[in-house]
């Protein structure tokens, strides 16, 4: 096209030039035929190249000048050419230059710069802008990873103030949570929360207080003193250690795919103020990585100062629930001793009681009986006023006398006895003789009882005495009478002997008529018993009397006669009036069942209370040979 | 309402039966329970009749409770002497402490039976109406600092008494786990399955064993009756004794009615007598 192009501008330039030497021709010729010299000769065409030969010049014009149009335009249309190749040069550059560009725009830093010369100016911002792209993206870049990080961070902290916020009272709970959360939160494989206490001898160890897939070989129990071991170096010098040459038998992680050493552990002081209370350990199979570490540190730093918010709390709880215990002792205390006071003021109470009844029986005491108290010597102490009456003596003719003085000479011995007895801490009972002032003897029943104080001294003897004279006097009386009396009774119990053997003989030679009479003869007391069976009443009823002696007459006879026959009812039946005193016929029922009429005649005897009734009975069967 | 209208109904409303109670003693009992409750003895008597809980609670209020290890301890060196030594020849013992509060007789009586070494032959039962107490009793287990004086008194006494009596003293570790830093006293385990308690109330009559028995502690318990209830309650300790059988009361407390004459005195204690008679 361009070429195209070149050969329009050269054509175009020689038409140009032709054209123009064409009118130059034309303006020459009608200039020439205008001048006066050719009209005046008026001559041909001819003519007028003779007389004006320069027309021959300006014949060829046409042609010079398409010639030098042709020529010119070539010139033109080199210098064109020429121009145009520079453009597309430059229109090429612009092209890598905007390639170049869009490629960065697309990120494509790598991309060379295609151009030469390096040292031409747009080159060399060209690679400053390249340079300053990479720079600005790698910046980027590690501000986005630092901001994600940062984001991680804060995320984290954010959700682990939460979980110390919601912690409870409870150090395990708590240091659950943390770990829990920590390793979770951070992928790690495992990790410990070791808090400080103190034994109650004041030394100080670090307890595992909780753990997540923790497995230590070295410490089988879960305690580490202080300033042993790492976590003891990492609480001493309060910094963070951070282990990537871990050493082989110092944990082991514990996975699915068995056991393996970590590659990297991290041990964080727990502090608050510069003050320890405890180290987290964490162990990983990654290498931690720096904000990493510093967020485990950042909660490190709040989980020490919740753990000793905790610690405190408890402190306080336990004081209280102490303080609490001790009202709770102080109640149960105050109740304790309002209990004894009541124990107090009941056996008070009790004994008040007694006291009054003591009292009582001690007035009594003192109204009925003849009462005093004297020393073991027998030195009176006192006297009630029934002594004083009995002994028929003045109070003030008794006051400090010996017992002696109511004592008959022959009886003293017997005095002496008692005091001896009586020291010895034994009571005496007994009827004694005595001598009012009068010189007249008494009769007294004693009892001497020796009091004795807490030290099981006697401090006084205690009498309580009855006047029996009396009484003695009667039963001397009686006892006359009674010897009196005694033969009188002799006698007249050999009397009533006397008779009751007559008596008996009687009765015996009564039955043994009876037994031998031929007639039948029973004899019943008021009940019916039988108490008497001849030996005619054996033969006719066929019965021993053994068999019927002591039982019911009523087995004499069948039932049908006891109901319908009246003589036999009332003779069996008890309290029954009976037919006595006449001959009445009526069947007995023998040992075998049979029915046998008889006669009987019954009479009636009566002994002191005892009723009895003597049945006669004939056989009104005539035996038939 | 009178306290003793309320006695009344809480005889009719519950098993329990306080109205022969010593007057003075159950009022001023009674008295603390309406202070304590803020109630009136209307109030009283509606929470009687509703609420079985209360009653118990009432009954462990109104009690009182107060007991001691060797609880006046010259008692227990005298009863040592003239009670336990007796004994020490029979194949068997029977104890029953009635009203045993929180078992320190109980215990204090298993210590001195062991260091006669005739404990293995001796059977111990032990009531309360108290099942609070009772509780407490089974458990065995004190406040060290308000028991460890009554102790160490005893064996005061004891070593004092050395050269007339068959026990000298008493080691304290061996009848007793002791840990001061709980203030907690606890008697030798041995001891705790030893005792049957049960829960029982002297004022119902019917005891909860068959059993006769060789000794009988009821130590200030009487002085919380009235006469005649205490004359009733020594009837059925008569009949539960041993012919010989010992009864052991409280420092001021005596024989009633007809009972003074079933007993011989036996130094500080009473001996049931074989004769019913009265003796001139
Ligand atoms: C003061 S304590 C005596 C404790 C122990 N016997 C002593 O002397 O050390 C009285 C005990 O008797 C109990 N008690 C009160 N009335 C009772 C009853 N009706 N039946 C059984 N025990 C009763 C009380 O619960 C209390 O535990």
């Amino acid at each position: 096209m361009k070429r195209i192009k070149t050969r329009q501008i050269t054509n175009k330039y020689t038409v140009r030039g032709v054209f123009f030497g064409i009118v130059f021709l034309a303006l020459s010729v009608l200039i020439t035929s205008n001048s006066y010299l050719f009209v005046s000769q008026k001559g041909t065409f001819n003519d007028l190249f003779k007389m004006y030969p320069g027309l021959w010049l300006a014949a060829v014009m046409p042609i010079a000048f398409g010639i030098i149009g042709y020529y010119l335009a070539k010139g033109f249309v080199k210098i064109i050419k020429k121009q145009q190749q520079l453009l597309n040069k430059e229109a090429q550059r612009s092209q890598i230059v905007f390639d170049f560009i869009e490629n960065l725009r697309q990120g494509n830093l790598e991309t060379a710069i295609p151009i030469e010369q390096e040292t031409d100016k747009l080159g060399q911002s060209l690679y400053r802008l390249k340079d300053f792209l990479i720079k600005n993206k790698l910046e980027e870049e590690q501000r986005r990873i630092e901001e994600e990080q940062r984001n991680w961070v804060t995320q984290g902290l954010a959700q682990f103030s939460e979980i110390l916020r919601n912690s409870s009272d409870n150090l395990e709970n708590l240091s659950y949570n943390i770990i829990h959360y920590l390793v979770n939160y951070s992928k790690i494989n495992q990790g410990g929360v070791y808090l400080l206490n103190t034994k109650i001898s004041g030394d100080k160890y670090f307890e595992l207080k909780a753990c997540i897939a923790f497995d230590r070989k070295k410490f089988t129990d879960k305690t580490i003193l202080w300033g042993e071991g790492l976590i003891g170096r990492c609480a001493l010098e309060k910094q963070t250690i951070y282990l990537t040459d871990v050493p082989n038998d110092y944990i082991t992680i514990t996975s699915g795919l068995g056991e393996a050493n970590p590659r990297a552990i991290l041990m964080v002081p727990l502090k608050v103020n510069e003050e320890i209370h405890g180290v987290i350990e964490l162990a990983s199979f990654n290498l931690f990585q720096p904000y990493e570490i510093a967020f485990v540190e950042k909660t490190a730093e709040s989980s020490a100062s919740t753990i000793s918010n905790v610690k405190i709390n408890i402190q306080t709880s336990n004081l209280l629930k102490e303080t609490q215990i001790q009202a709770e002792k102080m109640s149960q205390q105050e109740e304790e001793l309002r209990q004894n006071l009541e124990e107090m003021q009941a056996t008070q109470e009790e004994s008040e009681r007694t006291a009054i009844e003591m009292k009582g029986i001690i007035e009594a005491i003192d109204h009925a009986a003849i009462n005093c108290e004297f020393e073991t010597d027998g030195t009176l102490i006192s006297v009630n006023k029934n002594f004083l009456k009995t002994f028929k003596y003045n109070l003030e003719e008794i006051e400090g006398q010996n017992l002696r003085i109511f004592f008959f000479k022959n009886d003293l011995p017997e005095l002496d006895k008692i005091l001896a007895d009586l020291k010895n801490g034994h009571n005496f009972k007994g009827r004694v003789r005595r001598r009012n002032k009068t010189g007249e003897e008494i009769y007294l029943l004693s009892t001497y009882t020796p009091v004795i104080d807490n030290e099981g001294e006697i401090i006084k003897i205690l009498s309580l005495e009855n006047d029996v004279t009396d009484q003695v006097k009667m039963e001397e009386e009686l006892k006359r009478s009674k010897e009196e009396l005694g033969i009188l009774l002799e006698e007249a119990r050999n009397e009533v002997k006397e008779q009751f053997r007559e008596m008996e003989s009687v009765k015996i030679r009564n039955e043994k008529t009876l037994e031998g009479a031929l007639d039948a003869i029973i004899t019943t007391d008021k009940e019916g018993t039988v108490q008497f069976f001849n030996i005619a009443a054996e033969k006719l009823w066929g019965y021993d009397r053994q068999e019927v002696l002591g039982n019911n007459v009523s087995m004499l006879f069948s039932a049908d006669t006891i109901i319908n026959d009246e003589f036999v009812r009332t003779f069996v039946t008890a309290d029954e009036k009976k037919v006595v005193g006449e001959r009445r016929e009526a069947p007995i029922k023998n040992k075998y069942g049979d029915e046998i009429p008889v006669l009987f005649l019954l009479s009636e005897a009566q002994v002191g209370l005892e009723h009895s009734f003597t049945a006669f009975i004939q056989n009104v069967e005539v035996e038939l040979f | 309402m009178t306290y003793k209208e309320y006695l009344l109904e809480l005889k009719k409303y519950s098993p329990y039966d306080f109205s022969e109670y010593s007057d003075n003693s159950i009022q001023r009992r009674l008295q603390k329970v309406l202070d304590e409750y803020k109630m009136t003895l209307e109030e009283l008597r509606e929470r009687t009749i509703n609420d079985n809980l209360f009653v118990e609670q009432l009954v462990n209020d109104i009690t009182v409770n107060t007991t001691d290890f060797f609880r006046d301890a010259d008692i227990w060196l005298e009863y040592v002497e003239t009670v336990l030594n007796k004994l020490s020849a029979r194949q068997q013992i029977k104890i029953w402490h009635a009203g045993s509060s929180t078992g320190k007789e109980v215990y204090s009586n298993l210590i001195l039976l062991d260091e006669l070494g005739i404990l293995k032959k001796t059977q111990v039962f032990a009531t309360d109406i108290n099942q609070q107490v009772l509780k407490e009793a089974t458990q065995g287990t004190y406040r060290y600092s308000n028991n460890i004086k009554s102790i160490e008194t005893y064996i005061k006494i004891l070593e004092a008494n050395k050269d007339n009596s068959s026990i000298k003293s008493i080691n304290l570790e061996k009848h007793f786990n002791i840990n001061i830093a709980n203030d907690q006293l606890k008697v030798n385990n041995k001891y705790l399955s030893l005792p049957i308690f049960k829960k029982h109330d002297l004022v119902q009559g019917a005891i909860p064993f068959e059993e006769k028995f060789d000794i009988i502690f009821c130590r200030n318990v009487l002085i919380y009756f009235n006469t005649s209830l205490q004359t009733r309650i020594l009837k059925i300790f008569h009949d539960h004794l041993n012919t010989s059988g010992v009864l052991i009361l409280g420092n001021h407390e005596g024989l009633t009615g007809f009972f003074k004459t079933r007993f011989n005195r036996l130094g500080s204690f009473f001996v049931k007598s074989n004769s019913f008679h009265f003796k001139y």
